[in-house]
């Protein structure tokens, strides 16, 4: 083959090509071959992978991860679409308040962490303090440092931040249907609810289902709110995946065993969206 | 079904007013149409009766209750729209039925309702198809099924053959007409379509610029136009209308503005002088020899044949005159021709703005 008969699409992507490749599958290969070999570089087999493995802390941190993901992506999804839709009406002050909305999101998320961080604070956090006043509570709860409370805390900063970016996806969804549809439900005798149930949704599935796949990638390598909120803590109860990985990269300077946790990790999320494109991308074609 | 009634309905948008004070009666089991060209305030009109839209001022009443602020769904009321709205994501018999459904009709008596109305329209095959499955053709029979599995008081339709082709149109036409014959429901059709309104219509309501101009039998509509808009807007070819004013000689002629004259009956005494606007029919003028007495010269500019007839267009009496003829023609282009019109067919209008009818 000479040069001549190469596609010209294939020296277009070229540069692209080249520059994924130093910056993905580079690194990707190289993580496989530290997962495989010991801290001088000698192939060592599965053995970071038993040890990654048998840790008592792996369970833990799979269940937080799976606890974090379903959490974070069901309510920033509920709150999303209830948003979407009730900016969606007409009322006064419309504009203003959809401008309002999209304030989670534009915050730095190391900045919306720290604020969380402060208004949760068992004893000078905000939100302590007007539960007291109201009365709902008559002793401060240490909302990021119960074991029972961690995950939720998280979880809710998680859904506050990225509710707004489902809202504005939402909102462009639903306008895009026709209002004659929005007038043959009510002709036939819908309510509201019955406008959101048998329009809305199923207008909106397929926007859904895309949102739905990005949130789920997002809260899965979403670093920043629990790193800097808790760090994975107290006792590894807000420990996920890949804050372990870095935590045992870049503070126990244990890279072949990062390394094995990363392979497993990337096997996991592929399997996650492997069924998730069966089940959804599939589903979407009839 | 019921008997359908505005009273000096108005609605406003803001400060544009769509609809100035009408007053129309739709008659128990009667098919009307309310036809006038795009935007003077159909869909407007037809959208207040079903409830999606608040009135400003006046009232309607459905079947003698007055429904001004009762919601669409307590009216009684089946709707057809332009772009069908059929439920995407539903199959058309869960289209049909939902209506019912929603209403918590038992389950046995929807789906005798849905067979039955699928039976009429043919739609038995398509029952379990998706909207997207259908042809336009086909999804126009779903949204009717879905008006009528729920034998509604009145039906509204909002130009529902609009997105058909010239052939479907004319087939769903008659299909709509014998619906009704069958079911005998109140029904209020909107359309843009004049012809649509000629062949379909008992009354017909001819509108402008939300303003109902005229409302009568189509024949009555056609022989006898109120004014000088539904005279041009009802008939295809157009009614031709010739500028200038009765003869004051006292000879009964007519005289153009740019002097043709045109022979009128001798009733007209009362218009001379004043200026006014002489119109006729295509089909009530005729191409005929040199020397006929009252004959008047034209010039031929365009010749088009549709088959059955040709329609000839001459430049005469400051205008240019369609004139529809039966026979094939073998007229050229820039030919002159002598053109006769029937003098008892001749209508007047004012020469001003509202152009009203005058006697004669
Ligand atoms: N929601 C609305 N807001 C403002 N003006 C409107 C609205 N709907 C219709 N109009 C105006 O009212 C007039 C009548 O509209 P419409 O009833 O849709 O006309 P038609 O159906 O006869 O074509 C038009 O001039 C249109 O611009
Ligand atoms: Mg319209």
């Amino acid at each position: 083959m000479t040069l001549r008969n190469i596609s010209p699409g294939v020296w277009f992507i070229l540069p692209t090509m080249l520059l994924l490749a130093a910056l993905i599958v580079y690194p990707m290969l190289s993580t496989a071959e530290l997962s495989v070999t010991d801290a001088n570089g000698a192939f060592s087999g599965m053995r970071n992978f038993n040890v990654a493995i048998s840790a008592p802390s792996t369970r833990l941190i799979l269940f937080n991860t799976a606890y974090y993901v379903i959490g974070s992506v069901v309510f920033q999804l509920l709150l999303g679409i209830l948003a979407g839709i009730l900016l969606n009406q007409h009322f006064a002050g419309r504009s203003l308040v959809r401008s309002l909305m999209l304030i989670p999101w534009v915050v730095p998320g190391i900045v919306a962490a720290m604020t969380w961080a402060w208004m949760f604070h068992t004893d000078y956090g905000i939100i302590n303090y007007m539960l007291m006043q109201v009365g709902i509570i008559s002793e401060p709860i240490g909302w990021l440092t119960n074991p029972n409370t961690v995950m939720p805390a998280l979880i809710a900063v998680n859904a506050w931040k990225m509710f707004p970016f489902v809202a504005v996806m939402v909102l462009a969804g639903l306008q895009s249907v026709p209002e004659e549809l929005y007038e043959a439900v009510r002709v036939d005798g819908a309510s509201f609810w019955h406008e959101i149930w048998h329009i809305m949704l199923p207008q909106l599935r397929p926007v859904l289902v895309s949102i739905t796949l990005l949130l789920t990638i997002w809260a899965l390598d979403g670093i920043t709110i629990i790193y800097s909120i808790t760090g994975g803590g107290p006792a590894n109860r807000s420990m996920i995946f890949p804050i372990q990985i870095y935590v045992q990269a870049f503070e126990y300077f244990e890279f072949n065993r990062a390394a094995a946790l990363s392979v497993l990790y990337f096997l996991f999320i592929s399997v996650i969206i492997v069924l998730y494109m069966r089940v959804f991308a599939a589903q979407e074609k009839d | 079904m019921a008997q359908v009634a505005l009273n000096k309905l108005v609605k406003r948008y803001g400060a544009y007013q769509a609809l100035h004070e009408v007053d129309m009666t739709v008659e128990n089991g009667e098919f009307v149409v309310l036809v006038g060209p795009s935007g003077c305030g159909k869909s407007t009109l037809l959208r207040t009766i079903a409830g999606l839209e608040e009135i400003s001022g006046g009232t309607i009443s459905i079947g003698g209750r007055v429904v001004n602020t009762i919601r669409p769904k307590e009216r009684d009321i089946a709707m057809v729209f332009q772009s069908y709205a059929l439920y995407p994501h539903k199959t058309v018999r869960k289209n049909m039925s939902f209506a019912l459904k929603l209403a918590g009709v038992a389950q046995p008596e929807i789906d005798k309702a849905v067979e039955r109305a699928a039976a009429i329209l043919g739609l038995e095959p398509l029952l379990d198809r998706k909207p997207k499955q259908l042809s336009g053709g086909q999804r126009q029979r779903v949204a009717m099924g879905r008006a009528i599995v729920r034998n509604p008081q009145v039906f509204l339709f909002d130009e529902p053959l609009s997105n058909l082709d010239a052939k479907l149109r004319v087939q769903m036409r008659a299909e709509i007409r014998e619906l009704h014959q069958r079911l005998g429901a109140t029904t209020v059709y909107v359309t843009h379509d004049q012809i649509e309104a000629m062949t379909m219509a008992d009354k017909i309501v001819v509108m402008r610029d939300g303003h109902i101009e005229q409302i009568g039998h189509p024949l009555e509509l056609y022989d006898r136009p109120a004014n000088r808009f539904v005279a041009g807007f009802i008939g295809s070819p157009a009614m031709n209308f010739i500028e200038g004013q009765v003869d004051a000689s006292g000879t009964d002629r007519f005289i153009a503005s740019d002097g043709t004259a045109i022979p009128v009956s001798a009733r007209l005494g009362i218009l001379k002088r004043s200026p006014a606007v002489l119109a006729i029919r295509p089909e009530d003028l005729s191409i005929v020899e040199e020397n006929t007495p009252g004959a008047f010269p034209g010039m031929v500019s365009v010749v088009e044949t549709t088959g059955p007839e040709t329609i000839v267009i001459a430049n005469s009496c400051g205008t240019r005159l369609s004139v529809v003829i039966k026979e094939r023609s073998r007229l050229k282009l820039g030919e002159k021709v002598w053109l006769s019109a029937d003098v008892s067919k001749l209508h007047f209008f004012e020469a001003s703005k509202d152009g009203r009818r005058l006697a004669a």
